[in-house]
């Protein structure tokens, strides 16, 4: 009998990379692009943070990536403490427009290595 | 109006008339404000009267005026985006692999720039507070204040929450001034308070009374 977690890695085709999938665009520190990686896109997650004038609303955006498809595709995950770049649609209904965020800023990617999967959490980024 | 709420105000409208397009000043927020609102040089100040202590030794004298130490709570927040070279890294743009590599490493998450820019926020107002310029605040004689000083500043740690990093920190400005009563004003008395007829002709006792005779109106 295949066990549970396999069951639920493999199920990860399409509840990650199903017909829902965004298509992102990684860059990993050495610089190296690595486009088309399907991953699950959460938009409308937000948070309320206390500010001095009243609660301050903040969009909490969050990519789930496959972690044996990032394997396979660049052979490794982001790790903590790294910097990374993700273009991802900022948009559901646009796909073709991509922005690129920071990743591995101030909050670190979480991985969930028992189950198969990375959740990042994109910043956004201005110019410098 | 007392006098904490006249420098409230004149606390305010210092900040607001020097800041120069670097904060916003603002009262209190009924509603909930998005995280962009907030964001670089939007980044809030606010001030609220938060403690005043009156010397009790002097509360044998009836009208004042009386020491008023007042504490005012000047609020800093602002919300930040991290920082890195778009042109090299977004997407569709034509950069080598090591303009990329160093593009990363030199960005900066938003925590770092939040913990700057609050930083930067906290002299910007401490300069504006302190200035000799604004030792009175622009209120004029006969009112005015005394002693003023920034006591304390203080700064939360950044908030790593999603898009965005938020920071908020208080910086606590006191002073002295003088407060006065003016007595509660009653509500004058109308010409004719009391306005009743009685139309007692006689009581059980047999006596007769003339209606004319009685009754009571105020006299002006």
């Amino acid at each position: 009998m295949t066990p549970l977690r396999v069951t639920i890695e493999g199920d990860l085709s399409d509840t990650l990379e199903g017909e829902f999938a965004s298509l992102a665009m990684l860059t990993d520190p050495t610089g190296a692009q690595w486009p088309n990686i399907p991953c699950r896109v959460d938009y409308d997650a937000q948070k309320e943070e206390a500010g001095g004038t009243g609660t301050i609303i903040v969009k909490v955006l969050t990519v789930v990536m496959r972690i044996s498809t990032l394997q396979n595709i660049i052979g490794r995950v982001p790790q903590s403490g790294e910097n990374w770049a993700i273009a991802i649609p900022p948009r559901p209904d646009q796909p073709a427009i991509l922005q690129t965020y920071k990743v591995g800023g101030t909050r670190a990617p979480e991985v969930q290595a028992t189950i198969g999967f990375i959740r990042l959490y994109p910043e956004n980024a201005g110019q410098s | 109006m007392m006098l904490f709420r006249t420098v409230k105000q004149a606390l305010e409208t210092t900040l607001m008339s020097n800041a120069n397009g670097q904060f916003t000043v603002e009262g209190y927020q009924r509603q909930s404000h998005a995280a962009e609102e907030i964001l670089g040089t939007l980044r809030h100040v606010s001030v609220f009267y938060s403690r005043g202590a009156f010397d009790k030794a002097r509360s044998g004298w009836l009208s004042g005026p009386w020491k008023h130490a007042m504490t005012f709570t000047v609020q800093l927040e602002l919300s930040a985006q991290a920082s890195m070279d778009l042109s090299v890294l977004n997407p569709n743009v034509t950069a080598t692999g090591a303009q990329r590599m160093a593009a990363l490493a030199a960005s900066q998450t938003a925590g770092i720039v939040a913990d700057e820019y609050w930083d930067q926020l906290a002299e910007i107002v401490w300069q504006i507070l302190i200035n000799p310029v604004n030792q009175q605040l622009g209120l004029t004689p006969p009112i005015g204040i005394s002693d003023r000083w920034i006591d304390n500043i203080s700064k939360e740690h950044p908030a790593p929450v999603g898009e965005y990093v938020i920071l908020t920190g208080t910086m606590d400005y006191s002073c002295l001034g003088s407060e006065t009563t003016a007595g509660v004003i009653g509500t004058p008395a109308g010409k004719n308070a009391i306005d009743v007829t009685l139309n007692e002709t006689a009581d059980i006792t047999g006596a007769v009374y003339d209606p004319a005779q009685q009754g009571a109106k105020s006299s002006p």
